[in-house]
């Protein structure tokens, strides 16, 4: 028997269509034109502001950094080279640790913010109607306060006067009169509640259309519940849980406020020596190479993800 | 996804040793559990809010058998086979699977499986695995697992689909993979919720002879869930009728028919021609009455005598045991007059106007029977006495 593949699938989506607008039947090509002139702006708006200057940057990448800090438009390899631990010194680890470690901090905010939101996300689910609207506003409310107001918010909270520390000391867990930042516990704590929500969201999504009526099939044929869960809840919120988890990890792996305000500017992340190479050391080229190659990295991310995620048809007898 | 790794890792504990258990379906050592009784409902409840679903129902399925829960939607029908599955839990009542109180098990415990209205095919997966997930729950071997999905696939005639997913699947198809996925768990109860229902009607027809003959062949007891009252009479052997909650009888397909109990089951159940009655003597099984049909001698089972003997009658005759032609001696004889005849076939209806009331009269086209009968043509009809039942109201 001929099986369909999914390759005849995808070419019998493909064909053309007849686009009738607003009841006014158009010739083929008439609507891409319109649709061109109706993005005109805000194409001209992201090719001034973020193409022009991304491609600047790729460009700065290649250059060399003068004496007195200024660009010189030499190409060089010699920034992407220092980037990879060859300086001018033998290996150093450095930068690519730096790489490393901010990627480490992202994927960390992401598994955290997926343990802490799918309790959330099926408890709004769960809420009668009218409570589900609260509940995400309340989800939201946080965004209407600016980063670095929260930021510093989280230093009052976990300074040795902050009542969190007073809980802790009076359970013994820590001295009294211990700030509980600068440190990596500090940052991950702002991250995560920083980041929530866009976990949240589309996590929620996700729950929302769940069809319960495959759990109960999964526990009819012997799934205990976590079997069940994993069986028959996963698989239906794993789009939630990717869009979630992009959304988290690329801002978190950029992310310097955070790391610089409560882990004490001694964690140096992506972010941060992208900041001090544009500030302090006057080492544009160099800034530039270490943000392009984050940016590569999280294309390369997403891309794979895709990858895994389509391939994902592959059928076999268990 | 996980498979499982082999060699398999064998947990034996109560609820996954039954798997092991592969060519045969044999009973576990338990005594209890060699009762006659698969499933026993015991006055079973359930509320939801305002509605009642169930009003206590009480009733047995014997062990091997074909048995249907027969009602309009919203009898409760459905919410007493989620019951039985596990997925729902009745305010109060008791149950037992094989002879085991099983209220308390949790549904992933319990020796029964389901096939679902919705099919609720997992999408993810592909037929193959959809069919090996319960195998694969009980942390069956891969061997096994590959042996006996694809004997089931092959019992179910759906090995060219193996790998299809099932949003690839046709209603029939999937319907299926949903029946094969149930039984390869060779549950010691299948629970059927309008497996059919979703179906047009040619392909429901077709699959309720193969349903008949596979739970024959399987010897598994069966527990369907209809609407359909041809659905429920071809198949059972035992249908439950339900109406608002509760049983409103229970009997083979022929006794429900033939001896309709109640008023619903009478007018649920084909066709119906009822009439009241009022109570005027009895000498044996033999009762008489009178009714807007004149003075009706009516023969009744011994069970409703003593009901007969109330005084008011709700009596009732299915329109084929009527007779326009002929009849027998001994048989009730009523003059009427034709008032419309109606051609279908295979049988023609006619209404017969009595003067004050009208009966609805269904006779054969055999051929042999001279059909010399139009409207407005007066008719003897002959009612044999056996044929009348009592209604409980």
């Amino acid at each position: 028997m001929a099986e369909p593949t999914g390759q005849t699938a995808f070419r019998r989506r493909r064909r053309i269509r007849r686009t009738v607008h607003f009841g006014e039947p158009l010739p083929p090509g008439a609507h891409t034109f319109r649709a061109a002139w109706l993005c005109g702006p805000a194409l001209a708006w992201v090719t001034t502001f973020m193409l022009v200057p991304l491609l600047f940057v790729v460009a700065l990448s290649f250059a060399q950094r003068g004496d007195a800090g200024e660009i010189v438009w030499r190409f060089t390899w010699e920034n992407y080279e220092r980037l990879f631990g060859y300086g001018a010194l033998g290996f150093d680890p450095v930068q690519p640790l730096i790489l490393a470690r901010s990627l480490g901090v992202g994927f960390a905010t992401a598994v955290l913010c997926l343990i802490v939101g799918l309790p959330v996300a099926f408890f709004i689910a769960s809420l009668p109607v009218r409570w589900k609207s609260v509940a995400l506003t309340l989800v939201v409310i946080p965004f209407w306060t600016n980063l670095l107001i929260r930021t510093y918010a989280w230093q009052l909270l976990l300074s040795p006067e902050g009542w969190l520390a007073d809980v802790l000391a009076t359970a013994g867990m820590i001295p009294a009169g211990t700030a509980l930042y600068p440190g990596w516990p500090a940052v991950m704590v702002a991250m995560v509640s920083d980041y929530l929500p866009f976990m949240i969201l589309p996590l929620y999504a996700s729950v929302e259309k769940l069809n319960w009526s495959l759990a109960e099939a999964a526990a009819d044929l012997g799934a205990s519940p976590v079997r069940m869960f994993w069986h028959a809840i996963v698989p239906q919120i794993r789009p939630g849980m990717i869009a979630g988890g992009v959304l988290v990890f690329l801002p978190a792996t950029g992310q310097f406020v955070i790391p610089d305000l409560l882990g004490g500017a001694k964690l140096a992340l992506l972010g941060n020596s992208v900041q001090q190479q544009f500030g302090s050391s006057r080492d544009w080229p160099f800034g530039s190479a270490i943000a392009v190659v984050a940016l590569l990295v999280m294309i390369l991310g997403l891309w794979l993800h895709t990858r895994v995620t389509n391939g994902r048809r592959e059928v076999s007898l268990p | 996804m996980h498979r499982p790794a082999f060699p398999a890792r064998k947990h034996f504990d109560s609820s996954t040793c039954a798997g092991f258990v592969i060519t045969v379906v044999v009973q576990p050592a338990d005594p209890k559990s060699n009762s006659a009784l698969a499933v026993e409902c015991q006055h079973l409840t359930r509320r939801f809010g305002k509605i009642e679903a169930l009003a206590g129902v009480t009733l047995n399925v014997r062990r091997g058998e074909f048995f249907s829960l027969l009602g309009p939607s919203g009898c409760g029908k459905t919410t007493l086979l989620r019951i039985i599955a596990g997925l729902d839990l009745p305010d109060s009542g008791g149950l037992r699977i094989g002879g085991i109180e099983s209220l308390r098990l949790p549904a992933w415990k319990r020796p029964v499986n389901t096939v679902f209205q919705s099919f609720a095919l997992f999408p993810h997966l592909s037929v193959a695995e959809n069919i090996a997930f319960g195998l694969r729950m009980k942390r069956l071997n891969a061997i096994d697992i590959t042996r006996r999905t694809t004997s089931v696939m092959e019992l179910t005639q759906i090995m060219p689909l193996a790998a299809r997913h099932p949003n690839e699947l046709s209603g029939g198809q999937k319907q299926r993979v949903a029946l094969a996925r149930a039984i390869v768990n060779e549950p010691q109860v299948l629970l059927l919720d309008e497996p059919l229902g979703a179906l047009d009607l040619k392909l429901r027809k077709e699959l309720q002879h193969e349903l008949h003959h596979l739970q024959q062949r399987l010897e598994m007891t069966f527990i369907h869930v209809t609407h359909d009252q041809d659905e429920a009479m071809t198949m059972s052997d035992r249908v439950a009728v339900m109406n608002a909650g509760r049983v409103e009888q229970l009997g083979t397909p022929e006794e429900i028919y033939d001896q309709p109990k109640t008023r619903f089951v009478a007018e649920f159940i084909g066709e119906c021609n009822l009439f009241e009655g009022k109570f005027v003597s009895r000498s044996g099984s033999m009762l008489e009455a009178d009714s807007l049909l004149g003075r009706l001698r009516i023969e009744l089972p011994s069970t409703a005598i003593e009901l007969a003997e109330q005084g008011k009658l709700l009596l009732g005759i299915r329109p084929e045991r009527i007779s326009l032609t002929g009849g027998h001696a001994g048989d009730n004889r009523i003059l009427g007059r034709i008032e419309e005849i109606t051609f279908n076939g295979s049988e023609s209806r006619y209404r017969i106007n009595l003067g004050k009331v009208g009966l609805r009269v269904t006779e054969l086209n055999t051929g042999r029977r001279d059909v010399g009968l139009f409207v407005g043509d007066s008719v003897e009809l002959s009612l044999a006495p056996d044929n009348i039942f009592l209604l409980e109201g």
